[in-house]
């Protein structure tokens, strides 16, 4: 709707109360019909707001009935006050019309005022100003082609499959090797992954070693090469639980080069069994396996 | 309207009225002012208003304009008598008191 088309149906509802005061006005007993009329009409030029103008006009008819059926009591009055001696009812005059008739002809009015509505369009510019008009916006559906691709066997067009392979390495068995490529047809058996995984996050790996209580160097250092005066330093790798005991036989990872050393190295490993300080990894203990050093130094 | 004729039922209605006008008792009000200031509705303010008019507390006038010039009917203008100003005192005073008017 139009600003135009607003004001002209706000030109038709004025014209409409005016028209509707008018009448009920000129309804009210003589001579106060002419001055209701203008002091009515003046009042509504005063009024701002459909609502506002509305209500005036409804009060303008309920107005004029009041007065009507004021002056209709007080013009019988003498003969009221001749017959009972009273003015007691002048306050409450009988009405020209019954309670149900006036109801009736309420009624019949908001019933001629929507009929009026409906054949003159108010009706429908009033519906269209009120109700917010809908729009409707068609999106365009993309097409999504889908391939099938055999999870299997890699499709020519891929070049190169990328396949997350894990590689267990007993001293580093919780680190996940970078992935393989490889030609097509290579794949084998392996689950083929077409989509990166997320990046797992980074731990914090603290590398075991002899705790507090391990046995002492010396006590495990041979007699025999004390007298023969032989130094170096074994290198033993142990495999540890998370609370510190060997799981496994400990070896000799690097010899210092003299046996009685490299078994004196052993014996205190296996000595130790219980006193390892455990590998963490983000601050929980596990199992692991790593290198101790043992350094044989005569004093 | 012609001289008083009889008393007016001092109604809760009527007396926001008469209070309207008691603010400023030399002024001369439209029927618009007093219904934006007493808050009534428009079909019980003007039988009261000719009501206390019929009996003389009021008085009316036209408004002193050109309809033409104005773009819009003359307003009627009220404003209370020496009569119903001290009547008017006098049943706000008795309410006061606790007393009937």
């Amino acid at each position: 709707m139009t600003s135009e088309d607003k004001n002209a149906l706000v030109d038709q509802a004025d014209d409409f109360a005016a028209r509707v005061i008018r009448h009920t006005a000129r309804r009210a007993p003589h001579p106060l019909n002419e001055r209701l009329e203008e002091e009515w009409l003046a009042d509504l030029a005063e009024r701002r707001g459909h609502w506002q103008r509305m209500g005036l006009t409804l009060g303008c008819l309920w107005a004029t009935r009041i007065i009507a059926a004021e002056r209709v009591a007080a013009a019988s009055a003498p003969a009221v006050i001749a017959a009972h001696g009273s003015t007691e009812s002048l306050t409450s005059g009988p009405s020209p019309l019954s309670r149900r008739t006036i109801v009736l002809l309420m009624i019949v009015s908001i019933h001629a005022l929507l009929l009026y509505g409906l054949i003159s369009g108010l009706a429908t510019r009033v519906a269209r100003a009120i109700i917010t008009p809908t729009t409707v916006e068609i999106i365009h559906q993309q097409k999504i082609e889908r391939r099938a691709v055999d999870p299997l066997v890699p499709h020519p067009d891929m070049g190169h499959t990328r396949i997350d392979t894990l590689k267990f390495d007993p001293m580093h068995f919780d680190d996940v090797a970078e992935p393989a490529i490889i030609p097509p047809g290579e794949s084998g058996a392996t689950t083929i992954v077409t989509v990166d995984p997320p990046p797992p996050p980074p731990a914090v790996r603290r590398i075991g070693g002899p705790g507090p209580r391990f046995p002492a160097t010396e006590d495990f250092y041979p007699a025999a090469s004390r007298r023969a005066a032989e130094q170096g330093m074994s290198t033993v790798r142990v495999c540890v639980d998370a609370a510190g005991k060997l799981t496994g036989d400990p070896r000799i990872a690097q010899s210092s080069g003299v046996g009685r050393l490299d078994e004196g190295a052993l014996r205190l490993a296996r000595a130790g069994s219980g006193y390892y300080r455990s590998t963490l990894v983000n601050g929980h203990p596990i199992a692991d396996c790593y290198p101790v050093r043992v350094h044989f130094i005569l004093n | 309207m012609g001289k008083p004729t009889r008393d007016v039922r001092m109604s809760f209605q009527t007396m926001k009225v008469l209070e309207t006008f008691l603010e400023n008792p030399t002024d001369l009000l439209a029927g618009a002012d007093v219904q934006k200031r007493s808050g009534l509705a428009s079909g019980t303010l003007y039988p009261i208003l000719l009501r206390l008019e019929a009996a003389g507390w009021f008085v009316s006038q036209w408004e002193s304009v050109d309809p033409v010039a104005v773009g819009r009917p003359r307003r009627r203008l009220y404003r209370l008598t020496p009569s119903g100003l001290a009547r008017a005192s006098e049943v706000f005073a008795s309410f006061a008191r606790g007393l009937p008017a």
